[in-house]
Parts: structure tokens; C-alpha cells; sequence
């Protein structure tokens, strides 16, 4: 067993944070991409 | 549990197992946060949801039995065989991978939880309410969604104010889904225990990674699809309204753009299964463990860009379909690649044929079948003849049941030991699989005859030419879904009845983070990251 640390917890918490937000706006544009896409294609 | 608490669960001092589990029924299965309970609830949901599809496919089965109407009305039919399918796709075998994903991924990795516990629970407690949405259309005045899975406009369209509950209920599918997706690949990103490199993870892992973000991808599209559908349905816009300038085709790419990557998130999974389980039983290192990996990604490049081979009979230009022809074709390339890797594994190997062992096998031959019939639907000029015909529904359920399915099995007597601690009864998992093996190719081979004579899909009654195959065919139906009562009981069993108690590795061949914790795994697992080494990685001797 290895031991994280607490700075090496702070981080990884960070990191997860910034890999959600930055797939949840992925997924809000694909989803506004593919509706716009249909309102313009009108 | 938080990220706050999982980090402070971490900073535990080392004798702190507190593998306590929460007490009280709310407590433990409605606010769990816990990455195993909520692997359970998920594939507890997923089994409710496969008897509940598959009594549907009986139903089907049983009007199909024999040519006339039997036993219900066309509209109730067509209601069945759309029913089912939503389903079977979004309520059974993706909610059941997602189980294996929470079970399964953080032991796999070294991580003590999912990254994002909260949202986890969030993710499972979406789905009963969407389905309990969508099941509750088959009571209303208009009936359930009947126009297929597909939800072609403007046949869907005609549906009647049941419709809303059927386009709200695909919309918490997707949220849920792409949580779920979030999820696991801010786990897999960031929670790997030190040292675990991207190329040492288990398979499993990296089929989930990739079909993650195949999720992240799609099910927006198919939120944007339906919601288009809505508001041409009851807000009077004309998206897919020919008569109001729309265009229905449009619906069709937008459908398919999701509808084909879909597939493969529901078979993906299933590879990384197999790829476990073929090495362990076979006791040789997985062959070509990066080839795995880079075909699995290949695969998922290439669903992108292969969607209108759904559509060759809508139309388009020559170029068009020999794009969509070509581009499909090419995915026999990396999945032949897999396939070869699995009988290679598999060759020379010592191996054994328990139960696990022996539903992947039948993944790899069924399965094969069912990729095989797919090139032949590739064929743009062939597929004029086989489009809608009983020989896409031969082809697909191939791919999905003795597909998907199995594989589920697969991996379920697989790591059923670890879950339970109780080895499950060899006895009764062989008669399963026999039973399974031998009616789902009753069920479901006579049907590529059926289509290739011309019978269509998605009818209650038909000419008595198609008699006889369809009587085979409903007779292993019957079977098949009898045979699953098996299953059931060979769970039940292990769980609640099984005095055999199952070893931490408990087979003798596996490899890999999950098999150096005790069985049943503790409440609590990796509270300090484990030390990766060439013992602990579980397809360390392959090839790279």
C-alpha cells in the first residue's frame, strides 16, 4: 500500500472537477449544436 | 460520499477498515453513495427491466407463433415491439453495464470509490422514475410509443399526448447516462492507484473509457432528436413536418448519427469482459493487449461515421452510399482483430471450461455470426432486398443477445464469487448456458431464413409461407426466456443459499487489482492505493 498525501488528494480532487465540467460542456454542445442544427437547417 | 469524504476516507489512518455498511434500508440503498451498492442497484434494476422487456418478446413470440391474429390487437403489437426495444437498449443492457462499471472499475484501478459518489446515486435514481414514465404510456388513452425504437417522424408524430411521457423519459435515460459517462471517465482519468499507467489497465477498463465518451457524445444528439419531436408534436414546429418545410430524412441522420455508436456502447463493454475472462480460463496472458486496445478505439472512431447504412433505402447519392458501404465494411478490420486475439489467447492455452469460460466462448462464435450478417447487410445493392426484412432482426439480435448478453452472463459468473463471497452452483450455471447456448440459435437463426424470403419486420400477422420458421422460432423464444429463470436461481442461490465460500483470486488463472481483495470484496476497498507491480496488473505478460 502507498500512502497519497493530503496535497496529492487536493490535486486529484481538482483534477476530477476539471475533467466533469469540461465533459458536461461537451456534452451541452452537442446537445445545442444538434438542436441548432435544426433550426437552421429550417 | 462526496469527493470530500472519499479524499478524507482516504487520509484514514491504516487499521480503519470501518467496513461497516450504513444501517437501515433507506440508508443503505436510497442515499448509498457507495460504488458497490450502487453497481447492485443497477444490475438488480437491469435483471427487472430484461424479465419485463423480455415478457414483451414473449408476447411478440406468441402472436408470431402462428400466420393470422392471435392474441392481441396490431396496435398493442407495434406497441410491443417498441416497448421492447426502448427497453431492452436503455433500461437492460446499458443500465447493466453501468453496474459492472460501478462493481467493477474502481477495483480494477486501485481507487476506493467512483470519483463523484453523490452524482453516482443521482445517476442510478433517474432511471426507475424514467421507466416507471415510460411504462405508465401503455395505460394511457393513446397507448404506448408504437412507431419502433426509432421513433421515425411522422409516423411517431401521429402518436397521441402519451408521446410527451415517452420524449421525457428518453431525456432522464440520456442525463442519467451521461452522469454515468462522466463519471467513469473522471474515475479512470484521475483515481488510477499510482504507477497504473493507461497501457496496464485491465481491458475492461479501457472498453468502459472509450464507451464513455461514445456516451458523451451521442446521447446528446439523441436529447436534441427527441426533443425537436416534441415540439413538432405539441408546439406546432416543423423540424421534421414536410408540410411545414421540414424534412423527415433529416431525423433519420440525427437518429442514426446516435442510434449507430449506440450499439457499439452496448457491445464495447462486452469485449473488455471477454478479454478478461478468455485469459484467466485459458491461463496465458491476453495476445496483443495494445492491438486490444487500439482496435477498441478504431471501432469506436469508425461508428461515427457509418450511421447511413441504416438508411440505404431512404436515398442519397451513389457517392454517398459507397462512403457509408465502404466505411462499414472497414469495422470487420479491427473487430476480426479482436477476434483473432481471443482464439489466439485461447490457443495452446490450458484451459477450462467453467461456466464463464463457456458463455465467452459463445460470445466469440455467436457473436461472430452476428458481425458476419452485418457485413452482408453492408452491402449497399444487397441491402435494397434485406432492408426491414426478419433478416436485420436476425442480424441485430445476434449482436445484442448472444452478444451483449452473454457477455453480461460472462462477466456476472465471472465476478459473482467476488460479490458474494459464495461460489455459485457449476451444475446449474452449465445447464443454464446449454440451455441459453442451444435456444437462443432456435430463436433467432431461423429468422435470417425468415428475412431472406422476404418476411418483414415489425408485423403482427404474415403470409403462411413463413409459417413453420416462425414456430421454430417462437418455440426457442419460449425456451430462451424460460432458460433465464435459471439464472435467476443460480443468483439467488449463490447469494442467499451457497455454502461454498469463495477464495480472494477465486480462479485460479485471473490477474488483477480485483482478485487481491478478499471475497466478498469489503464494504470499503483500496482506502490506501495499492503498489502496482507485474503481479498486480492484470494483463502484465502480453505483448505490448
Amino acid at each position: 500500500m502507498t500512502e497519497l498525501q493530503p496535497e496529492d488528494l487536493k490535486a486529484r480532487r481538482h483534477r476530477v472537477l476539471v475533467t466533469a465540467w469540461i465533459l458536461a460542456a461537451v456534452a451541452t454542445t452537442v446537445f445545442v449544436a444538434f438542436f441548432l442544427s435544426g433550426v437552421l437547417g429550417t | 460520499m462526496s469527493i470530500d469524504t472519499t479524499l478524507s476516507h482516504d487520509t484514514h489512518d491504516h487499521d480503519d477498515h470501518h467496513d461497516h455498511k450504513p444501517t437501515g434500508f433507506l440508508n443503505r440503498w436510497l442515499f448509498t453513495t457507495n460504488h458497490k451498492d450502487i453497481g447492485t442497484l443497477y444490475l438488480v434494476f437491469s435483471l427487472l427491466m430484461f424479465f419485463i422487456g423480455g415478457s414483451m418478446a414473449m408476447i411478440i413470440r406468441a402472436e408470431l407463433f402462428a400466420p393470422g391474429l392471435q392474441l392481441v390487437e396490431p396496435d398493442f403489437f407495434n406497441q410491443m415491439t417498441t416497448m421492447h426495444a426502448l427497453i431492452m437498449v436503455f433500461g437492460a443492457v446499458m443500465p447493466a453495464w453501468v453496474g459492472f462499471a460501478n462493481w467493477m472499475l474502481p477495483m480494477m484501478i486501485g481507487a476506493p470509490d467512483m470519483a463523484l459518489p453523490r452524482m453516482n446515486n443521482w445517476s442510478f435514481w433517474i432511471l426507475p422514475f424514467a421507466f416507471t414514465m415510460l411504462l405508465s404510456t401503455l395505460f394511457m388513452d393513446s397507448g404506448g410509443p408504437a412507431a419502433g425504437w426509432t421513433l421515425y417522424p411522422p409516423l411517431s408524430l401521429q402518436g397521441g399526448q402519451s408521446f410527451a411521457f415517452v420524449v421525457f423519459a428518453v431525456h432522464m435515460m440520456g442525463i442519467s447516462s451521461i452522469m454515468g459517462s462522466i463519471n467513469v471517465i473522471a474515475t479512470i482519468l484521475n483515481m488510477r492507484a499510482p504507477g497504473m499507467k493507461l497501457l496496464q489497465m485491465p481491458l475492461f477498463v479501457w472498453t468502459w473509457l472509450i464507451t464513455a465518451f461514445l456516451l458523451i457524445m451521442v446521447m446528446p444528439v439523441l436529447a436534441g432528436a427527441v426533443t425537436m419531436l416534441l415540439t413538432d408534436h405539441f408546439f406546432g414546429t416543423s423540424f421534421f413536418n414536410a408540410a411545414g418545410g421540414g424534412d423527415p430524412v433529416m431525423f433519420q441522420h440525427i437518429f442514426w448519427f446516435f442510434g449507430h455508436p449506440e450499439v457499439y456502447i452496448m457491445i464495447l463493454p462486452a469485449f473488455g469482459v471477454v478479454s478478461e475472462i478468455i485469459p484467466t480460463f485459458s491461463r496465458k496472458p491476453l495476445f496483443g493487449y495494445s492491438a486490444m486496445v487500439y482496435a477498441t478505439a478504431s471501432i469506436a472512431f469508425l461508428s461515427f461515421i457509418v450511421w447511413a447504412h441504416h438508411m440505404f433505402t431512404v436515398g442519397m447519392p451513389l457517392t454517398g452510399e459507397l462512403f457509408f458501404m465502404y466505411a462499414t465494411m472497414l469495422i470487420a478490420v479491427p473487430t476480426g482483430v479482436k477476434v483473432f486475439n481471443w482464439v489466439s489467447t485461447m490457443w495452446k492455452g490450458a484451459m477450462t471450461f467453467e461456466t464463464p469460460m463457456l458463455f465467452a466462448i459463445a460470445f466469440v462464435v455467436l457473436f461472430t455470426i452476428g458481425g458476419l450478417s452485418g457485413l452482408m447487410l453492408a452491402i449497399a445493392s444487397v441491402d435494397l432486398q434485406y432492408h426491414d426484412t426478419y433478416f436485420v432482426v436476425a442480424h441485430f439480435h445476434y449482436v445484442l443477445v448472444p452478444g451483449a448478453v452473454f457477455a453480461l452472463m460472462a462477466g456476472t459468473y465471472y465476478w459473482l464469487p467476488k460479490w458474494t463471497g459464495h461460489m455459485y452452483s457449476e451444475k446449474w450455471g452449465k445447464i443454464h448456458f446449454w440451455l441459453s447456448t442451444i435456444s437462443v440459435n432456435i430463436l433467432f437463426f431461423p429468422q435470417h431464413y425468415l428475412g431472406l424470403a422476404g418476411m418483414p419486420r415489425r408485423i403482427p400477422d404474415y403470409s403462411t409461407q413463413f409459417a413453420d420458421f416462425n414456430m421454430i422460432s417462437s418455440i426457442g423464444g419460449f425456451m430462451f426466456g424460460a432458460s433465464q429463470l435459471v439464472f435467476v436461481g443460480v443468483i439467488v442461490h449463490c447469494v442467499y443459499k451457497s455454502r461454498q465460500a469463495a477464495t480472494a483470486q477465486v480462479w485460479e488463472g485471473a490477474r488483477g487489482l480485483e482478485w487481491t481483495l478478499p471475497s466478498p470484496a469489503p464494504y470499503h476497498s483500496f482506502s490506501e492505493p495499492p503498489v502496482i507491480d507485474a503481479s498486480t496488473i492484470a494483463h502484465a505478460d502480453s505483448s505490448h
